[in-house]
């Protein structure tokens, strides 16, 4: 009787562990000085300061997304590969989240060609709020280096349908600016986990 | 001896049904299929459902009901400008598919008219042909 108590106790105390994402990229060891002594601390990749502007003309910055979870990935509105799927499932993530006020999403555009009125259209075509979901447009540079800071590859290339080239990852950053999870955006299934851990993340203490 | 014309007889018999079982668990896709799945599902999406009010659907579509004879030179030419699908405008750009042949648009016009809970009445490759001639 004790026995299976005890195997009882470990099952339970199991369940009861919380679940936890990883934190992604790499990190660094550093020694840093608490009250005279030395520690050590581990620094993980977090998302630098950032200024773009949205469909509506206001500047979004990362300053917006304080305090709060953000599902972000990089797409043009002319896209006639990957996007269309990225947006048919990032509408799942919007859907979902959509009355929950400590999430936001954050799509970039690579095409010069997206102007804000046309991010402006293309928000009223998918039906969407900007309160929520943000389409940013910007320096073509500068949505380049915020890309592979999110580890997402993007480049200009003639013969890509469309011109550009990207790939359909969605990555979820939270409070700390760490990237915590990625998932094919063009992927049902995969995108089914990513909104689990979207679920564990904010669940996080 | 009738024994062993049995047994001889019993191995055809099992790799028959084995591959009767195949055609059936296997289906070969056509090749409509193929291609709407290369160069159309990644927009219109597999269940040719479209997106919102940027990508109009394929799935029980009024406009190709009405306008068969369109549908090769959309595809080739791609399409631009406004289209109102099921009551429903449209204004967003289609890029052209140079690369496919008659026979291709052929197959995949058919697959689309057959499927997607559309009831086209198919068309035979000389309409293609003719339909391609009067594009614009």
């Amino acid at each position: 009787m004790k026995y299976i108590l005890f195997l009882l106790s470990i099952v339970l105390f199991a369940c009861e562990q919380e679940k936890k994402l990883p934190i992604l990229g790499e990190r660094q060891a550093i020694d840093k000085e608490v009250n005279g002594k030395i520690v050590t601390d581990t620094v993980y990749h977090a998302i630098p300061a950032f200024s773009f502007i949205n469909q509506d003309g206001q500047t979004i910055t990362d300053k917006t997304f304080e305090g709060k979870i953000y599902v972000t990935d990089f797409f043009f509105t002319t896209c006639p590969s990957i996007c269309p799927k990225m947006k048919q499932q990032m509408l799942r993530v919007y859907e979902k989240y959509k009355n929950d006020d400590r999430v936001l999403i954050l799509s970039h555009s690579i095409s010069r060609e997206d102007s804000v009125p046309v991010l402006k259209e293309y928000a009223k075509k998918i039906k969407i709020e900007s309160k929520k979901w943000h389409l940013v447009t910007g320096k073509w540079s500068d949505i380049e280096t915020m890309a592979k800071q999110y580890f997402i590859g993007v480049q200009e290339d003639a013969d890509e349908p469309g011109g550009y080239l990207h790939n359909g990852n969605f990555v979820l950053v939270d409070k700390q600016k760490r990237i915590r999870a990625t998932c094919d955006g063009t992927n049902p299934k995969d995108v089914e986990k990513f909104l689990l851990d979207m679920d564990i993340l904010l669940n996080e203490k | 001896m009738k024994n062993k014309l049995l047994w001889g007889a019993l191995p055809v018999i099992f790799f028959a049904g084995l591959l009767i079982g195949n055609i059936f668990v296997f289906k070969t896709k056509e090749q409509g299929q193929i291609l709407y799945e290369q160069h159309c599902a990644s927009c219109h999406m597999e269940k040719g459902e479209g997106l919102a009010q940027l990508i109009p659907p394929i799935t029980k579509s009024d406009w190709l009901a009405q306008n068969p004879s369109k549908l090769a030179c959309l595809i080739r030419y791609g399409q631009k400008g406004e289209i109102t699908v099921n009551g429903v405008k449209y204004n967003q750009p289609m890029p052209a598919n140079s690369r496919l042949t008659e026979i291709e648009i052929h197959n995949l016009v058919n697959y689309i008219f057959n499927n997607f809970e559309n009831k086209i009445q198919k068309r035979s490759l000389d309409k293609i042909r003719e339909d391609l001639n009067t594009c614009n």
